[in-house]
């Protein structure tokens, strides 16, 4: 009854794209305990600190260097990730509702200067106004929420940072893009690339080719529809395209090769009750297939869908088809959303769920035989997540991942080494971060003189929680395994974040 | 278009202190019982365009599917507008709002649907995950009744 209501009203008009108009039944009356139980956990499990609220709404210093910045190495390191987790007395009960705070890690030859900032979203402007969290996040419900009119009132730009066209934005993956000064960080508006499109989904993975040509997708849970992008090198919309999707998940990233679009769906069913936040109107359904989407980039209506086995994904390395048509793309592969229905849920009030971790995979899907293998690239026990690449082999034969792995224990529940992968031979190069310190995601950082995926470094930042302070490391990216050749460190510790950029 | 500017020389049925562009009323004669109706919109950010007002008093009507009982569009001014009529029969009525702020004569959508221009609803009506019913915006007016519906976005 509930569904054929809903389908009716979705064909009269959507009022509100993915996050819907979400109006919970019933708010807590009072701030519940999230805040004091995640402050008594950090007391025992230091390592917390990577979720703990921002302290400031803004951040500037100097690193301190140690080793040196290799010659040839200049530009900016940009990152975007959840900061303010607590407001008031409420502190969110998600990983992912944290408003976004962005980074830069400027780099120079005599040394790196960083500045954060928070984006000054609708959402963080009206609730640091008001004292106290106003809004229903992603997995979230304040005490006596207000409704939620548009996806982008709830717009926390929290997730990824894309820098394009000389311009710079944040990233949520319901809503439209934020525009972000590059150089004072501060908060320019939320981008529309046309009328038509304003206010739909732009995913926080969007793939750019290396002429700057642009693929992007975006889910609307409420009409069941996914909605493709293709913007230029300039920053123009070629194009914008529905296809309909029923069941429709929170799909996080894809793939793109040289003529198409790829994404796994997983059978995450968005099957709304109406009551909760809007990762509680959805339904894990592990006897159902995770479908593989492939749209053709020319036509968007040219698309076929193709299966696999239930498993969930959030984040993809790369893609390319071979001689043969194949096409081929790697993925850190889970089992099911375990992590983000459960672990980072609890972890903000500090308590850690194992979930069932993800595994580095690769795909060959055949669509002349309608197939799809996976096989798996790393050692059994060895988990990853946050696969990057050389930008300048998107979509193109490729044959190293720069990615975090996890194959011993750590004092922490992160993962906690960075490793290389060479697909050609297999080989894998890993550098064991010390206890203490809980990498984030690392970029494969080319030297543009040299050929795609030979010599250049890796660069990325992580949480020293012992010190209490955020480092950058770089390191020779033929050479992991050797250690950072110079880490550069801030006098102060940010919350973890998610994805960065290097321009 | 002669039949409303008849019925506006005729009777005016509605009185706001703000520049009338248009009504289009479905109910030509005084009600016998009639109510006095008083709607204030709030959280208006522009000046530019219209406000596209109508109040219905059916389900089908609500849905588009017959006529509103009344229609009026109005010039915006930054903030709060109001209007009051005595024209409406007591019953149930809902109301629905758009700031045509480009002024192109319709309320602009992106592709799948979801409005880029402001909207309200009579009660402050919501809806969940799809605009809201008949139910959500009915209210009853009885004598006398006085709402106020502030623009979303």
């Amino acid at each position: 009854m509930l569904r054929r209501q809903f389908i009716h009203r979705t064909a009269l008009s959507m009022l509100t794209g993915a996050a819907g108009s979400l109006l919970p039944k019933a708010g807590l009356a009072t701030v519940d305990s999230w805040k004091s139980a995640f402050a008594e956990a950090l007391d025992n499990n230091p390592w917390l600190l990577a979720f703990r609220s921002t302290t400031s709404d803004s951040f500037a210093a100097d690193a301190d260097l140690e080793g040196r910045i290799p010659e040839g190495l200049t530009g900016t390191f940009y990152r975007n990730g959840p900061a303010r987790h607590e407001i008031g007395d409420f502190r969110y009960h998600h990983w992912f509702d944290g408003d976004g705070m962005m980074q830069a890690w400027r780099i120079q030859p005599d040394g790196v200067t960083h500045s954060a900032r928070m984006i000054t979203t609708r959402k963080y402007l009206a609730e640091t106004d008001a004292g106290r969290a106003l809004y229903p996040g992603f997995a979230s419900v304040p005490p006596d929420p207000k409704p939620v009119t548009s996806a982008d009132s709830v717009n926390v730009a929290n997730i990824s940072v894309l820098p394009h066209h000389g311009k710079l934005y944040a990233l949520w993956e319901a809503g439209s893009p934020w525009e972000v000064d590059p150089a004072d960080l501060s908060t320019r508006g939320l981008h529309a690339f046309s009328t038509e499109t304003e206010g739909l989904p732009f995913s926080a993975h969007p793939r750019v080719e290396p002429d700057g040509t642009l693929w992007n997708f975006g889910y609307v849970s409420a009409a069941k529809k996914l909605v493709f992008w293709h913007i230029s090198p300039k920053g123009q919309l070629v194009k914008a395209g529905l296809i309909d999707c029923d069941p429709i998940a929170p799909v996080h990233d894809f793939v793109v090769t040289e003529r198409y679009l790829v994404m796994l769906i997983p059978p995450l069913n968005f099957e709304p009750t109406g009551g909760g936040s809007f990762l509680d109107q959805h339904q894990w359904h592990p006897e159902q297939p995770t479908r593989v989407l492939v749209v053709d980039k020319n036509d968007f209506s040219r698309h076929r869908f193709f299966e696999l086995p239930a498993q969930w994904v959030f984040h993809y390395g790369n893609a390319w088809e071979d001689e043969a048509g194949i096409i081929r793309f790697d993925a850190a592969r889970a089992p099911d959303p375990m992590a983000m229905i459960d672990s980072f849920r609890v972890i903000m009030r500090g308590q850690v769920v194992p979930d069932g971790g993800s595994f580095h995979h690769q795909y060959r899907l055949d669509p002349t035989r309608g197939t799809v293998e996976e096989t798996p690239l790393l050692d059994q026990g060895t988990s990853s997540e946050f696969p990057t690449i050389d930008p300048r082999v998107i979509g193109r034969r490729y044959s190293r991942i720069v990615m975090l792995t996890r194959s011993s224990s750590a004092e922490h529940e992160m993962l906690n080494e960075v490793s290389s992968l060479n697909l050609d031979s297999g080989s894998l190069d890993t550098y064991r971060y010390p206890d203490g310190v809980i990498p984030e995601e690392h970029l494969y950082v080319p030297r543009r003189d040299l050929a795609p995926e030979t010599g250049g470094w890796v660069v990325g930042t992580g949480l020293n929680y012992r010190k209490e302070q955020t480092e950058l490391r770089i390191f020779d990216a033929d050479r992991l395994a050797d250690g950072p050749v110079a880490i550069a460190a801030l006098p102060y510790a940010l919350p973890m974040g998610l994805h960065a950029k290097f321009v | 278009m002669t039949l409303i500017r008849n019925l506006i020389a005729r009777t005016l049925p509605v009185r706001t202190g703000l520049r009338l562009i248009l009504i289009c009323a479905g109910i030509v004669t005084q009600p016998a019982f009639a109510a006095d109706l008083d709607v204030t919109i709030r959280g208006i950010h522009s000046a530019t365009g219209m406000l596209m007002i109508a109040v219905v008093n059916s389900e089908a009507a609500f849905n588009g599917e017959a006529p509103a009982v009344l229609s009026l569009l109005l010039a915006p001014r930054e903030g709060a507008v109001s209007f009051s009529t005595d024209a409406l029969p007591e019953g149930d009525y809902g109301i629905r709002v758009m700031h045509d702020e480009n002024g192109n004569g319709d309320m602009d959508s992106n592709m799948v649907g979801m409005p880029t221009e402001p909207w309200g609803f009579s009660n402050n009506a919501m809806g969940s995950f799809g605009p809201p019913g008949w139910s959500d915006v009915r209210f009853t007016l009885d004598g006398s009744a006085s709402t106020t519906i502030d623009l979303n976005r």
